[in-house]
């Protein structure tokens, strides 16, 4: 294969991941029972979150434990216009929780940023935990610890209902591809790859003239309006909201799952979530200890598998490929 | 328009909370100036020693021994992270991470051992009682918190001031590499302050126990109040750890009182003013003072 | 007019004066040679001019406009650029991937999120100019750590030339390097034109009389000698702080 042109490369494994993506994410969930499909929907929805908390994480290196306030303000603003305001236009839900994320993504991207490195992690966990504690306590309004229930699959008028597992599973499945495409292309694009020399040396990009704040701001609201829409769909998914969505608990899955994949490849977080959901899901059937194995596995991965899976595979190929590197 | 007495009691109140806070504010500010880590298991120890306290001082009737077998047990758990883990961690992600791990583990175990339920502990004998506030009663034993952790404060104060070990220990804080050359063993001084933070955490945790009882929720729950007060306070001077403390212990309070549902709004608004004009805290000074 | 001028310049660090009320003014086109002994603050001033650090006093002005307040990145577009005397590099990325972000920091669309960097075919055009000029071009997907010492200082140097700046700041650009290779990377500095003005920090005398048009001697903070190199040589004061150093 060395010797066939870059560009026939190119197309052989675009070809050859369309196929696979069709095939995994088209074909089987027709042929599988729906329990299954449920899982595979939670799973797209968890990457879509997981993959906008990694361009802050892996692509500009930022921390940010908080990410579940969006995915809760995202998650909220659907249930409380549903069942609050009788709201039935899934449009306008989904617009106003993109909203209510981004405007939460600029009040909370402004005040985390004004500080760098490990005050910025505790402020974002924070403010996150505030937004929590706001939710957990105004019970008149958000329904505090008992959530909200009630909330229906959108109505399109179509001749197939999105009450139906599989039928939503397609739904997702649209703005899963759609996510993954917007993020992809940003991640290639020049603000992208400023925020990878933002990442490894911000006061040299100062230097070369990059006003790295607003990059790193920029990523911040794009991060928070990625967490919104999968907090929203979650909801769609879940039919109720508890203050779960705006918890800690939350934020900690979302980082392991980028961990446990890699957080210095792009699909990694997806491969996490893949492998994070699907632990969960078992040992959720069968035992009542998932937050205990979450721990666990949290620990086991920083202490022995930092760089994730796919970061890992990438370490063997780069010393197969290129030799052992020094150092 | 509240009256002199309820004032009174709100005011009481928070500065009794905010001791508790300063308690546990105070160890993370010793980790973050001295080896630059945030544990995000300090309020895990909390809760932990709660729930070891009340399960001694029951069986034993002695509120006393319970307060040493929290604390201790903290002190230990706390020992054996730094030791053996902490130490290894190469960066604060890694530790963030480690530490935010610690947190499921504990919290699980001790749903898995003590159950879902809140545990209550009742004062110690000599502290139970009231005392009047015009109109209103305020718990002894509340007082005796707050007079503890003022004092707990001044010794922690005089220790770092005017110790040998407290020189060493701000030395470290300024400036790991000079203390290295020195010849003092850095990493001793790192398990001390780490081991020292935890016990603060885990006395405060069953001090804890009679106002706040211990439940699944506190971890959260003061973890959360103790960084607001890092943030609002100043996040490595041990005198910002003390204000902000008050400072949140008593907004806490007063918000709970007139608007107890977006009582967090207040808490949240000093916040982000504080970030939005003084991001480093109110206190913030460099080094360890 | 001049091009880059401090006026009265200080700065404090609690007490220590690592800077105090330095004056000096840079004219277009000028080779200026800052030198000094150790901490003499000749990094402080550096920082101070590209704006890492902002004066206790004083002010700064580049083009006639005052910039004692902007920072970093402004000042980058407003012409400056520099390089550090301990190399700064993007670690973890190619030797094209560090000088095409370079090339991009002062490009229009370095914020566009929509479309590749690859689309930007101006950014590989650029890149593959100055690193054929400074023979790097070979090793442009090497990982910059893994070029030797003297070959970063050429990525150094080139990430600062990217932006096509009017005033250059080389902090001991030859820091590191051996004689010869200093010399020779010397030279081809020289080679810039005088198009671009430039600042420069540096210890190796020889070099210093070579390229100056004029020299600034820095000692304890303060400015005590100015003037040519045939000044400096023959200037009593600078000669008995270099006493026992080459001249």
């Amino acid at each position: 294969m060395d010797l066939a042109p870059p560009m026939l490369k190119r197309i052989v494994t675009v070809i050859f991941l369309l196929a696979a993506g069709a095939g995994i994410f088209i074909v089987t969930p027709l042929y599988i029972n729906s329990y299954y499909v449920l899982i595979f929907t939670e799973i797209l929805i968890y990457a879509i979150f997981a993959l906008s908390f990694n361009m802050l994480m892996g692509y500009t290196g930022l921390f940010s434990l908080g990410q579940s306030a969006f995915f809760g303000a995202g998650g909220y603003t659907v249930a409380l216009l549903v069942v609050r305001a009788d709201i039935d236009n899934f449009w306008l839900c989904l617009a106003a929780a993109l909203a209510a994320a981004t405007v939460l993504g600029l009040v909370f991207g402004y005040l985390a940023l004004r500080t760098t490195g490990i005050y910025f992690i505790m402020i974002t966990l924070a403010l996150a935990q505030m937004l929590w504690a706001l939710v957990w306590r105004w019970r008149s309004f958000t329904g505090g610890d008992d959530g909200l229930p009630g909330i229906g699959r959108p109505d399109f008028g179509l001749p197939w209902s999105l009450g139906d597992t599989t039928n939503y599973y397609f739904f997702i499945l649209v703005f899963f591809v759609v996510s993954v495409f917007i993020l992809y292309r940003i991640t290639k694009s020049p603000f992208g790859r400023t925020l990878v020399g933002i990442r490894e040396n911000e006061p040299r990009m100062q230097a070369l003239g990059y006003n790295t704040w607003r990059y790193k701001y920029a990523c911040f609201v794009i991060a928070a309006i990625f967490g919104g829409l999968a907090g929203a769909l979650k909801v769609y998914q879940d039919g109720y909201i508890s203050p779960t969505y705006c918890s800690m608990l939350t934020s900690a899955l979302v980082v392991l799952m980028a961990l446990i994949g890699g957080t210095r490849i792009f699909a990694g977080p997806i491969l996490g979530v893949v492998v994070v959901w699907s632990i969960r899901s078992i040992v959720s059937s069968h035992t009542e200890y998932w937050t205990l194995i979450l721990g666990v596995l949290m620990v086991v991965i920083v202490m022995f598998a930092r760089q994730g899976i796919l970061g890992y595979i990438s370490q063997l190929w780069r010393e197969v490929r290129y030799g052992i590197p020094e150092g | 328009m509240p009256e002199a007495d309820q004032i009174g009691l709100v005011l009481l109140n928070g500065v009794s909370f905010g001791m508790l806070l300063f308690l546990l504010a105070a160890g993370l500010v010793l980790m973050l100036g001295v080896m630059n880590i945030v544990n995000l298991a300090h309020g895990s120890f909390y809760m932990l020693a709660g729930f070891i306290g009340i399960a001694v001082a029951t069986r034993t009737g002695n509120f006393l021994l319970g307060a040493l077998a929290g604390m201790l047990a903290i002190g230990f758990v706390g020992l054996v992270m730094e030791r053996f883990f902490l130490r290894r961690l190469p960066g604060h992600v890694e530790q963030v991470l480690f530490t935010l791990g610690c947190v499921y583990i504990i919290w699980d175990l001790s749903r898995i051992i003590w159950g879902s339920h809140p545990q209550y502990l009742p004062p110690p004998e000599i502290l139970t009682g009231t005392v009047p506030i015009g109109d209103y009663s305020f718990p002894v034993y509340r007082l005796a918190v707050t007079g503890f952790g003022v004092i707990t404060g001044l010794v922690l104060w005089l220790f770092l001031e005017k110790t040998r070990f407290g020189a060493v220990i701000r030395a470290g804080a300024d400036d790991k590499e000079m203390v290295e050359g020195i010849g003092i063993d850095v990493k001793l001084v790192f398990t001390v302050v780490f081991t020292l933070a935890a016990l603060l955490a885990g006395l405060s945790g069953v001090l804890g126990a009679p106002i706040l009882t211990a439940n699944l929720s506190i971890d959260w729950q003061v973890l959360t109040l103790a960084f607001v007060v890092m943030v609002v306070g100043g996040v490595r001077t041990l005198k910002g750890a003390f204000m902000g403390s008050l400072l949140i212990g008593i907004v806490d309070s007063v918000g709970k009182f007139f608007f107890p549902e977006l009582a967090m709004f207040l808490l949240f608004g000093l916040m982000a003013l504080i970030l939005a004009f003084r991001p480093y805290g109110l206190f913030s000074y460099r080094g360890l003072h | 007019m001049e091009y880059l001028k401090a006026e009265g310049v200080s700065r404090n660090f609690g007490s220590l004066n690592a800077v105090r009320n330095v004056s000096l003014s840079i004219g277009s086109g000028e080779r200026r040679v800052i030198i000094g002994p150790n901490g003499a603050g000749k990094t402080t001033l550096f920082n101070l001019l590209t704006g890492e650090l902002e004066p206790s006093s004083g002010r700064i002005y580049m083009f006639g406009r005052d910039i004692t307040t902007a920072p970093v990145h402004e000042r980058v577009h407003l012409g400056l650029a520099r390089t550090f005397q301990v190399l700064n590099l993007i670690p973890n990325l190619s030797v094209l991937d560090n000088v095409r972000l370079a090339v991009q920091a002062t490009a229009p669309f370095r914020f566009n999120m929509f479309r590749s960097q690859n689309a930007y075919p101006v950014l590989i055009d650029e890149a593959r100019s100055m690193l054929n000029r400074w023979g790097l071009w070979q090793k442009r997907d090497n990982l910059v750590q893994e070029l030797s010492y003297g070959q970063q200082r050429r990525v150094e140097l080139i990430m600062a030339l990217a932006s096509k700046p009017k005033i250059l700041l080389l902090d001991e650009p030859t820091s590191g390097l051996s004689e010869s290779v200093a010399a020779s990377f010397m030279k081809m500095v020289q080679e810039l034109g005088r198009d671009t003005t430039l600042v420069i920090v540096e210890h190796d005398m020889d070099i210093v009389f070579e390229i100056a048009d004029y020299i600034t001697v820095l000692h304890h903070g303060e400015v005590i000698a100015e003037g040519t190199g045939e000044e400096i040589k023959a200037n009593r004061t600078v000669r008995d702080i270099y006493l026992g150093e080459d001249n």
